[in-house]
């Protein structure tokens, strides 16, 4: 990207009908935040604010097909952002509506194809503004609104007012899974600091994780761990009534009574998570080892037993939190007994098998050349489910940092700062769809040196 | 390095403005110079294309099989009588 001192910042927003996105232009327009604002809106004359710098836009969406590429832009945005480039002296940035059933798609790559954009303007970030009341009836069915959230920088939950805490939560939760590198923010009447909206810095990867440290964590098919300290004979796992009629744990023995005693047991338990369950009843026992059981969570007297046969350390994993089912364990006294240590885990989101997001975090150098290799064939072949990617990357023989993001086929990178004493690794995340975790990492892990 | 090279834009515009002046494009037509990266075995390696955007009208295109810089404006000026690649 051209240096931000001398371009111009462009903020899309996205979102559909009634999302509040009118409301969050005029607002911006309006208020005294001491720059001035160019909007090109979808449909000319939805703004009240009256304002020489608004212009509206009718989409005509030009195709870049070559046969091996294919890339779309927006081809009216290229005329208008041409023109109103020759007033630049009139306004500090520019703010692109699109259209509520939008793909977000051309509208960045149209600043990653075209240079002379690129010399002039540089995307500062992708805002979406989601309606909270009404999204969760288009979360499922609808791709637009999917790409809105994969593509995003920002998202408002707006219209916050109208939802229940609980399903806030639930949707920001399932929002998150989707896209973690988006920092969400609760609105109502797209009310929100400006700061959070304009220069937000969206292909800034440092940012995103200042956002959520964990978003670079590998996902675990579990969602907690405890460790125990058990006597021979038989503990019993108590559980109410939860979200879900069954779920999956493993019991197994550890090493020793220790945080290093249950994370040393954790590569055993993904590897036994992908294995077949066993179906349990309430009452039936569990043995510590390598079984995967799923237990019955339907009915009144939730019970399980826990059968231990030595005095030891014992890890119990479980697929979903105990608090979501008021578990306990206790013994056969009916004593609560709490774990010495517990863990919990980024969960494998189960809903969106279609967008999701692949982070890969891992020391070492990149070979370069393979690594080019990789990702051209990666975007070739999946271009069109990569919705977005951005990363930093230790190449081997470079001093300095390497910062690229991209958008479906399209990628852009340029070398940042030197690395700092002992920092040197590769963080990267693809926000798309049909992503293979395993794939992703095996090719990326055989470019390493 | 990986990415797109640093282009010339002092190239883009000249020949922007053989476009211009060769082919049959309004003077208040948005005009793109873009090079693309072919990877079939047909392809060679790098195309140009001229995309003339006109309010109204379909984008016409007119591609060449070079890279850029070894575009000359009689190779323009050559298509001015000749349809263009695409009017989408």
């Amino acid at each position: 990207m051209s240096t931000a001192e001398s371009t111009v910042p462009v903020t899309v927003l996205t979102g559909f009908l009634g999302s509040g996105k009118t409301t969050l232009l005029n607002r911006i327009l309006s208020e005294n935040h001491g720059k001035r604002i160019a909007v090109i809106e979808n449909e000319f004359g939805e703004i009240g604010v009256d304002n020489d710098l608004v212009l509206g836009a009718e989409e005509e969406i030009f195709e870049m097909n070559n046969g091996c590429i294919c890339c779309t832009v927006r081809g009216d945005l290229i005329r208008i952002l041409g023109n109103l480039m020759k007033r630049r002296d009139k306004f500090d940035h520019i703010m692109i509506e699109t259209t509520g059933m939008a793909d977000p798609g051309p509208v960045a790559q149209t600043f990653f194809m075209d240079d002379e954009m690129r010399e002039s303007l540089n995307l500062d970030g992708v805002v979406t503004l989601v309606d909270a009341k009404h999204v969760l009836l288009h979360i499922d069915d609808s791709d637009e609104v999917k790409e809105q959230i994969a593509f995003a920088d920002v998202i408002l939950l707006n219209k916050t007012d109208l939802v229940t805490p609980e399903a806030l939560d639930q949707l920001e939760a399932r929002i998150h899974s989707m896209n973690p590198a988006a920092r969400i923010f609760r609105t109502q009447n797209s009310v929100v600091d400006m700061n959070n909206v304009l220069d937000i810095g969206g292909f800034d990867l440092d940012r995103a994780l200042e956002v959520d440290p964990k978003f670079m964590e590998p996902e675990y098919p579990f969602e907690w761990s405890g460790l125990f300290e058990f006597q021979p004979g038989d503990y019993r796992i108590v559980l109410k009534r939860g979200p879900d009629p069954a779920m999956a744990m493993n019991f197994r023995f550890a090493a020793e009574s220790t945080e290093s005693g249950m994370r040393d047991t954790v590569e055993k338990a993904v590897l036994v998570f992908s294995g077949d369950e066993v179906d349990l009843q309430p009452g039936a026992v569990l043995e510590p080892g390598e079984q995967l059981s799923q237990i019955n969570l339907e009915g009144d007297k939730l019970e399980y037993v826990l059968r231990v046969p030595t005095a030891g350390s014992y890890v119990l994993f479980t697929e979903h939190h105990p608090d979501e089912f008021e578990a306990y364990v206790c013994d056969s006294d009916g004593n609560h007994i709490e774990a010495m240590f517990s863990r919990e885990y980024k969960p494998d989101h189960e809903h969106d098998e279609e967008v999701s997001s692949v982070g890969i975090n891992t020391p070492g150098d990149l070979d370069l050349e393979k690594f080019q290799a990789w990702l051209r064939e990666l975007l070739a072949n999946q271009g069109p489910d990569i919705f977005r990617m951005k990363g930093v990357l230790s190449f081997a023989g470079e001093e300095e940092r390497y910062v690229f993001q991209g958008v479906h086929m399209l990628f852009d990178g340029r070398s940042d700062r030197p690395w700092r004493e002992g920092e040197r690794a590769n963080s990267l995340i693809f926000i798309g769809r049909n992503l293979d975790r395993d794939v992703l990492n095996a090719g990326f892990n055989a470019c390493l040196i | 390095m990986l990415g797109r090279p640093k282009r010339d834009i002092a190239l883009i515009r000249q020949v922007k403005e053989w476009a211009y002046d060769c082919l049959p494009i309004a003077a208040d037509a948005t005009v793109r110079v873009m090079e693309l990266e072919c990877r079939e075995p047909s392809c060679p390696p790098l195309e140009t294309v001229i995309a003339a955007m006109e309010e109204g009208k379909p984008t016409r295109q007119w591609k060449f099989h070079k890279p850029m810089p070894e575009i000359t404006q009689s190779d323009i000026a050559e298509r001015a009588t000749k349809e263009p690649d695409a009017g989408s």
